[in-house]
């Protein structure tokens, strides 16, 4: 190998290293051979070695990885620690789990409003409710009892899992947001799926808000007003029997 | 077999060498094989971080129609120097004593 190819392999091999270093290396190596001789050129090529191990020495010394991989694939990574890596299946898991709760809790609703509903109220209003009925409700309270129980304690999980799933929409979202913008510079990878996370968050957030928080609310008022009804028929149903 | 040379003590060396008279490139390592095996290659990186850590400084002069690059030691590299000289006496002194049983204590 002469001079000239050395040199021209070498600089072909340096293509990443900033300019100012790049010409300081190989003016020291067409030193060298200027210095050991032109008629020694081929010996010196083999002296010096293989151009490749040459040119990771020097990109090692200035800090750029010698097989050209982005920072953030060469320093020691830590994906645990890493709020983008972990995101997407996060993000999914929760929009799913929240599509189902809430076809749940809508399937609940269903359910629940015709039997417990304010019906009960408007039949004991009209006078409906006879005093054989009313004997039948109490005696299959056994029965009533638990159902009614549950059915609160469903609307009330499930109103509780709605304002969760709310928050950490929201707290996630923004988080992702955040630190979107802050890998967006270090990351860029990272950083835009992270911002694209966080936009996809808040919007959920945005679209489901109003029907969660009205659903939770409607639910809950339901469910008052049908149970005070229930008892209201109790209670007037049997005194105006006794 | 011969010792592997660290790189603090191949610095000590340059430093030493470019501290007697102001030398170039391949003179340098013409001084350094004499006492050890080392290439042009594994010289580059110690000049050029020896040069940006203020130790040792670049001038050009002209050599048969091109230019030669030359380098001084800076005050901070003679201070260095010293220091290197120090501990090396220092560490020279205890291999010995154990290598060579020489000056052992007792």
């Amino acid at each position: 190998m002469t001079r000239e190819e050395f040199l021209d392999a070498l600089r072909k091999r340096l293509n990443r290293l900033p300019s100012e270093e790049l010409e300081s290396a190989l003016d020291y190596y067409n030193e060298i051979f200027l210095d050991a001789g032109e008629e020694n050129e081929q010996e010196t090529a083999e002296k010096l070695g293989s151009i490749d191990n040459i040119a990771r020495q020097i990109y090692n010394e200035n800090g750029i990885d010698p097989d050209g991989r982005p920072a953030y694939m060469v320093e020691s990574y830590d994906p645990a620690g890493d709020p983008g890596s972990e995101d997407p299946e996060f993000a999914e898991s929760v929009y799913e789990r929240m599509k189902r709760k809430r076809q749940e809790r809508r399937a609940g609703v269903d359910v629940q409003e015709p039997e417990l509903g304010p019906s009960v109220l408007d039949r004991v209003k009209q006078g409906e409710f006879s005093t054989a009925r009313l004997v039948l409700v109490i005696c299959l309270f056994p029965i009533w009892l638990p159902l009614l129980i549950v059915a609160f304690v469903l609307s009330f999980v499930f109103s509780i899992l709605g304002m969760v799933l709310e928050v950490v929409f929201i707290s996630v979202g923004v988080v992702s947001l955040i630190s979107g913008v802050v890998y967006l510079f270090s990351i860029p990878p990272v950083g835009i799926m992270s911002l694209g996370i966080g936009l996809i968050l808040v919007g959920l957030f945005i679209l489901t808000m109003k029907a969660v928080f009205k659903g939770c609310f409607k639910m809950f008022a339901g469910m008052a007003s049908a149970t005070a009804g229930l008892f209201r028929t109790i209670i007037y149903g049997g005194a105006a029997n006794g | 077999m011969g010792f592997p040379i660290s790189s603090g003590l191949l610095d000590a060396m340059v430093l030493a060498i470019v501290s007697r008279s102001d030398t170039y490139g391949y003179e340098i390592t013409q001084f350094l094989r004499s006492a050890v095996d080392v290439s042009e290659s594994t010289l580059y990186p110690v000049m050029r971080r020896l040069q940006k850590s203020g130790l040792l400084e670049t001038y050009d002069r002209e050599f048969q129609g091109r230019n030669r690059r030359y380098y001084r030691i800076t005050s901070v590299g003679s201070a260095a120097l010293g220091e290197y000289k120090r501990e090396w006496t220092d560490h020279k002194r205890k291999v010995d004593s154990i290598l060579l049983g020489e000056g052992a204590e007792q």
